[in-house]
């Protein structure tokens, strides 16, 4: 295995042990430019896997590039063209939003003018208005989430670390979150996001990486890993549930389960879905959504994990 | 999601600029300490109060500059009385006061670098104690720590920050002092005369940046809460000063001499201090009789001692912060 | 009887609103309550398990004043946010302490404990402290705590916060499990596809003040003011869209790809009416019907727009 020039992220037996604990486990892995989720559960290796990554904790074993740049020798030019945004509240007390990420600009080796130019273009794009200049311990969850995010930005990294930049955040403020990742990756800016909230992951991200007890468990695009069930549907409907379940049954289409206005159903062949339609019109049912089902993100994950346990 | 879609509008734009090198990054550190602290008035004040060593500076040399020039007089009388009662020193007999010029001025900035030292004291317990232990705290070394920036650099920043303070407390005041001295007694022999003195203050001030410095750094360094530093630097001072005075009583003297004699962190600077602007020497060699100047003077002891204490202080300082702040930044992106 | 019933119901802190004269009934099982953060759902919570006594209006639980009322304190278990306090508690000595204090009698309040921790399934880990759980198992033991004294009414002030998709996937097969046996729940989430998996009765707040309630589908049909939109795709997109373009009810058409059209309307209805009869005249195949908009998601970003 040999690191692509093109790869933001390569590792090659990468391992990290803490005493006898093995944090990481001999990860073999290569990440193409783009947004890219990093899944596992608490204690998987992922904190471990940025903080290797970022150059704050050598290695025990293997070894790995960032942007192409060694992580035991090139640490410094690793941090300057990488952002980082903690998991937890890192704000400084006693300053404003805006100084907040001047300073970090200052710490990333920017001069004072480019940091003060920066930290105002990045808090006016993650939409921090006139909050900027108020005290950040002041601000709600939601804000203090996206200042992190200013900070992580302000040099202009090449590579964003994002840990659970959702956590905690109300559904109006996750998806203002997940829209300016989801720009970023647009405007080429590379991102690996570690999050617990799958469905997040699934909006924004291209591709997933899956670690547990610091083991690689799977890696791929999400669309090729979500597999499709071409003959099981969802059918929402409205009217007689006894006539429209018998005439289903009649053109050979089975009943797996039932809630109220809600049938699981599964067809005989693929591409067969008008045996519903049929049995609508003929029942006088009005149909109110015909969906197919397609494994989630939250179920390959969880199938991932059961072939672990079971090996 | 309309909002969203409004910051989506405004697309992300990417930034053409260079970095500077990044070595430079204790700087913003530096700046960024120092401008916290200045926010607090009463931190401003402190610098404030400072001053006071430059009045009683500039008074004492006018008086001393007043005595030269009124020598033999009744005011001249009443003024050595005056002096004596400050310094606590035996003064009488002395006719030829200028040719004492030299030692006096050296006496005069031993005995405010000793008061001097009671004020770092207090200045480095309202500065120091958050420098380490607020990061922590806030969590904000994680900021650091992905940034390029290292441990050292980390450091170097917050001693910088620190020394400042020490610095402003104590070295500026006396220079400011010494030059309005100077100004005083006029006339270019004063000032050459006196050029060591310049010399001998700012290695005063140099050795309570380091050694105040780099401890408040370690004790900042080993909490989450400021208030546990500063309790721990003052009790650390204090419980010296009062160690030393209870050996004193208890032991006899030949046993104080040594080791037990450098418990006190006061005294060893004091001896430190009275070792740099060399007074008993410069005592010795005027021909006032032995004794006179013991009021003032730490009692004379090997200063091996107390060197080897307040080095082995700070370089064990430096080695705690450093392991502390290595093992944060070891595990910054990891849950604390 | 209504399990919650709110008339009129305010709340204030001082000058901050909590909650704002809100009227709203909520029926036995199991009931997402949804809102953005400072909507009022703590508060809502607080006034339900008599931890808050209202401002103005009332609040009835099993159809009494919860304030400073055992008959109903009794049957509710309440779970607040956060963490456990006392983290160097085992998970067993945590229950029992909580069970005590809330004055569990002496003889069988062992055997209490013990069942509670069964249904939340930790009693392997209950000799271990606290502080050595994780997120998932917290909250489990904080459940357990709410189920010690065998409550009809389970409140869960946002069970899902912080835990890893393992440790949400076993609470809420704890969640099902508990109301198959009965026990009514409502539960506080931003997690909004978990609420949506647990259950279809939605609450939703906003500011303090009462937006909706009932199913996703019933409060997006209520919701006259925006259009619907509806995903179909069949092998002949172009074809059907004629065929669409000739039913007055449909407002706008757009075919997205090479078997998408989205219809818009303001009465779906009338397009899930005839919308069978139109592909299987068209000989047509089809694959997926679907509002686009029918997610608790989507509804939240209607109903609690903040720019708009």
């Amino acid at each position: 295995m040999t690191a692509d020039a093109n790869s933001i992220i390569f590792c090659d037996k990468l391992a990290k042990r803490y005493g006898s604990v093995a944090a990481l486990n001999d990860v073999s892995l290569t990440i193409e430019p783009g947004v890219v989720g990093l899944l596992g559960p608490n204690g998987a290796g992922k904190s471990t896997l940025i903080s290797v990554l970022l150059g704050q904790a050598p290695p025990t074993g293997g070894q790995a590039r960032v942007l192409g740049l060694d992580i035991r020798r090139q640490q410094r030019r690793i941090r300057r063209r990488t952002g980082f945004m903690p998991e937890n509240d890192c704000l400084i007390p006693g300053m404003s939003g805006t100084g907040y990420v001047h300073y970090a600009g200052r710490l990333a080796g920017m001069t004072h003018a480019d940091a003060m130019q920066r930290a105002h273009e990045v808090l006016d794009y993650v939409g921090l208005e006139e909050a900027r200049y108020r005290q950040a311990e002041e601000y709600s969850t939601g804000m203090k989430q996206r200042l992190k995010l200013a900070q992580a930005l302000v040099h202009d990294p090449d590579l964003l670390f994002l840990d659970e930049p959702t956590n905690g955040m109300d559904p109006h403020g996750r998806q203002i979150m997940l829209s300016l990742i989801r720009d970023l990756g647009d405007a080429g800016v590379s991102v690996l996001l570690s999050s617990h909230l799958l469905p997040d992951v699934e909006q924004v991200c291209d591709r997933v990486v899956i670690l547990t007890n610091g083991d690689l468990l799977a890696e791929g695009a999400i669309s090729e890993m979500r597999k499709p069930h071409p003959t099981l549907y969802t059918v929402d409907y409205l009217g007689d549930e006894k006539a429209f379940t018998e005439r289903l049954r009649q053109v050979d289409v089975a009943i797996h389960d039932r809630v109220t206005g809600e049938l699981h159903v599964e067809l005989p062949a693929a591409g067969e879905l008008n045996r519903v339609l049929h049995a609508a019109t003929d029942t006088d049912t009005q149909l109110r959504g015909l969906h197919p089902k397609r494994s989630s993100l939250e179920e390959v994950f969880m199938d991932a994990l059961k072939r672990q346990e079971a090996r | 999601m309309s909002e969203a879609a409004a910051i989506d509008a405004r697309h992300y734009r990417r930034w053409p600029g260079q970095l500077r090198a990044s070595r430079w990054t204790w700087l913003a550190i530096v700046r960024q300490g120092v401008r916290l602290q200045l926010r607090e008035h009463r931190k401003r004040n402190l610098l404030l109060l400072s001053l006071g060593f430059t009045v009683m500076i500039a008074i004492t040399l006018y008086i001393l500059t007043a005595l030269e020039t009124l020598a033999g007089t009744k005011e001249a009388e009443s003024m050595i009385g005056f002096i004596q009662a400050f310094l606590r020193v035996d003064l009488s007999g002395i006719t030829r006061i200028t040719e004492l010029r030299e030692v006096l001025w050296r006496t005069l900035f031993l005995v405010i670098s000793k008061g001097q030292l009671a004020w770092v004291l207090v200045v480095v317990s309202m500065i120091g104690p958050g420098l380490i232990a607020n990061d922590i705290r806030s969590r904000a070394l994680p900021i650091y720590f992905s940034k390029p920036v290292t441990p050292s650099t980390y450091l170097l920043g917050k001693w910088i920050v620190i020394a400042i303070f020490v610095g402003a407390a104590t070295f500026i005041p006396s220079v400011v002092g010494l030059i309005i001295g100077v100004a005083i007694t006029g006339g270019l022999p004063t000032y050459t005369q006196n050029l060591h003195l310049l010399g001998d203050v700012a290695l005063a001030g140099l050795v309570n940046m380091l050694f105040a410095g780099l401890v408040i750094l370690a004790i900042s360094s080993l909490t989450r809460d400021q208030r546990y530093a500063a309790g721990g630097w003052i009790a650390l001072c204090l419980l010296s000063i009062f160690a030393q005075a209870l050996l004193t009583e208890s032991l006899p003297k030949e046993q104080t001499a040594g080791w037990l004699g450098s418990i006190s962190l006061y005294r060893d600077m004091s001896v430190v201090d009275e070792r740099i602007f060399s007074v008993r020497e410069a005592w010795s060699k005027t021909d006032l009789p032995e004794g006179v100047f013991n009021n003032v003077l730490p009692e004379p002891m090997n200063v091996m001692y107390p060197v080897s204490v307040i080095a082995g202080l700070a370089i064990l300082g430096a080695i705690i912060c450093y392991r502390r702040v290595a093992r944060f930044s070891k595990a910054a992106a990891s849950v604390q | 009887m209504k399990l919650l019933q709110l008339n009129n119901l305010s709340k204030w802190y001082g000058e901050v609103i909590g909650l704002n004269d809100v009227t709203a009934s909520v029926s036995a099982g199991v009931t997402g309550l949804v809102g953005p953060n400072g909507a009022g759902k703590s508060t809502l919570m607080g006034l339900a398990v008599g931890q808050l006594r209202p401002s103005k209006g009332s609040i009835r639980v099993f159809g009494e004043n919860p304030w400073n009322n055992p008959r109903v304190l009794g049957r509710v278990g309440f779970c607040p946010e956060g963490d456990p306090f006392w983290p160097n508690l085992t998970g067993h000595r945590f229950v029992s302490t909580l069970a005590a204090m809330s004055g569990l009698g002496g003889s069988n309040r062992g055997e209490a404990v013990l069942r509670a921790i069964d249904r939340v399934d930790m009693r392997e880990h209950m000799n271990r402290p606290i502080r050595t759980y994780s997120k998932g198992m917290r909250q489990r033991i904080k459940i357990a705590q709410a189920l010690v004294h065998e409550p009809d009414l389970l409140v869960l002030d946002e069970p899902f916060t912080g835990t890893d998709p393992v440790g949400r996937h076993e609470l809420s097969q704890l969640l099902r499990s508990l109301a198959g046996y009965g026990v009514s729940i409502l539960v506080s989430s931003h997690v909004l596809h978990e609420v949506e998996a647990l259950t279809k009765q939605i609450i939703l707040i906003d500011h303090g003040r009462f937006i909706a309630e009932g199913s996703v589908q019933d409060v997006r049909r209520r919701m006259h003011n925006r259009p619907h939109t509806i995903r179909v795709r069949v092998d002949h997109p172009r074809a059907l869209a004629i065929r669409l373009a000739g039913v007055n009810e449909v407002g706008g058409l757009r075919i997205l790809d090479d078997q998408t059209i989205v219809v818009e309307t303001r009465t779906p209805e009338a397009i899930y009416d005839r919308l069978p009869d139109l592909i299987l005249n068209n000989h047509d195949i089809v694959y997926e019907v679907a509002a686009t908009d029918e997610t608790l998601e989507a509804l939240f970003g209607y109903l609690v727009d903040r720019s708009a």
